[in-house]
């Protein structure tokens, strides 16, 4: 047996006599209390195994993401200077916002609120059930499973950008306008990462495309800040 | 569908019951793992929490519950190395003091493990990953490498350079000390 093999079966067995056999109970407990306060993330992209990206796509992707992150910054500090100067005489929910107004008189913010959810709970619903339906298919290692993978991406991208345009037929008040338009940007950007994922998996280039529905979670993290700061369900 | 998987369903459906049925299988390996890479307890814990609330948060992310335990494994090595770096930058100024190594008499197998201990915390916290999944956990290379994120040939060299570290330490420490001085 060679020198490595039994410093192997040395360290081996240390680590098991330093192993401290159980976790004290107050994880689990602190952690049940931490998950009734964490919604579960529903729009995201799936986990997989490790795969090789070339350093081209991983350059092309963060400057993609990089410039969507840059663009919504943007975009939110002008619309935020917009929607927070009402002009004379405007009560806080007649401020015009960059949104579309339905009506002539804002929303409030409960009615913000439950129009919201009535647009994304079912939404959210209907993203659930397509990323089960995605969750079956391995695109990476079965060639067979690109074609509905990329039906099932489009599908997701199809829903994400009709809830897009629910969204911004809303009138929000003023308190909540700026990071309302600041989420349909995220929303926005986020459609674009995985319509450019939908042309790479369409061009054959599964790996890349694969990476880059992952590229879009520091703009989900945003989305989600949002919708966890005012108490809002999921959006897709 | 079995039992397990059936819980993993539920739990990416929402259901919080399910979910603490499968921690509470998972949090004294989940626990271990953690422990002997940051050789700290309170660190352990709190990245074993982590692991824990991402897990909840994410898994209607997962795309096959098969894979579920091989997922979990990679959210502990993040959260293990976030507060990894965490503790580095806390006790960076902290000077580890050389110690005489113990004579090799009835204490023998105290020296050896403290010798080890020694060794292993000299280690980065990737190769002592490597041997924690590898030699503690019994993982195949293949599963080392996707718990950690690497290809399995990154694996398999790091479980090479962290043994080899290992054993030179090793070697080094039984050697008699000559002239060493701590500032």
């Amino acid at each position: 047996m060679s020198a490595g093999r039994d410093v192997e079966r040395l360290i081996a067995t240390w680590l098991v006599e330093e192993s401290p056999g159980r976790a004290p109970d107050r994880i689990l407990e602190a952690t049940a209390q931490t998950i009734d306060r964490t919604k579960q993330r529903r729009f995201a992209a799936a986990w997989r195994e490790p795969m090789s990206i070339s350093m081209r796509g991983l350059a092309a992707m963060a400057a993609i993401v990089l410039l969507a992150v840059i663009g919504a910054g943007w975009i939110g500090r002008s619309t935020a200077s917009v929607g927070t100067q009402p002009s004379p005489g405007l009560t806080s929910s007649q401020v015009p916002t960059s949104s579309p107004t339905p009506t002539a008189i804002g929303m409030t913010l409960g009615q913000y609120h439950v129009a919201r959810d009535a647009i994304c709970t079912p939404a959210t619903a209907q993203v659930i059930a397509l990323n089960d339906q995605g969750a079956k298919l391995h695109p990476l290692t079965n060639p067979a499973d690109v074609p509905p993978f990329i039906t099932n991406l489009a599908a997701i991208i199809a829903l994400g950008s009709d809830t897009l345009d629910r969204l911004a037929t809303l009138d929000p008040p003023a308190v909540i306008a700026a990071e309302h338009t600041a989420d349909l940007t995220h929303h926005r950007d986020s459609l674009a990462v995985l319509n450019e994922a939908l042309t790479k998996l369409r061009d054959g280039d599964v790996a890349t495309g694969l990476a880059m529905t992952d590229a879009t979670r520091p703009l989900s993290s945003l989305e989600e800040a949002f919708e966890q700061q005012w108490g809002l369900a999921g959006c897709p | 569908m079995n039992s397990r998987h059936e819980l993993i369903e539920r739990a990416r459906c929402g259901d919080r019951d399910a979910f603490t049925v499968l921690a509470a299988a998972a949090i004294d390996r989940l626990y271990s793992i953690a422990r002997l890479i940051l050789r700290d307890a309170d660190r352990a814990e709190d990245a074993v929490q982590e692991t824990l609330v991402r897990c909840w948060r994410d898994l209607p992310t997962l795309r096959d519950p098969a894979r579920f335990d091989g997922w979990l494994h990679r959210l502990l090595i993040h959260a293990v190395n976030d507060e990894f770096r965490s503790q580095r930058r806390h006790s960076a100024k902290v000077r580890v003091l050389h110690v005489e190594p113990a004579q090799a008499d009835a204490s023998g197998a105290i020296a050896l493990r403290e010798e080890l201990q020694r060794a292993f915390e000299r280690l980065t916290v990737e190769h002592r990953s490597v041997l924690v999944l590898r030699l503690y956990l019994g993982l195949s290379i293949e599963e080392t490498a996707a718990a950690i994120g690497i290809p399995a040939g990154t694996a398999k060299s790091r479980l090479y350079y962290a043994t080899e570290a290992m054993r030179l330490a090793l070697e080094a420490n039984a050697r008699p000390a000559v002239g060493e001085v701590s500032a």
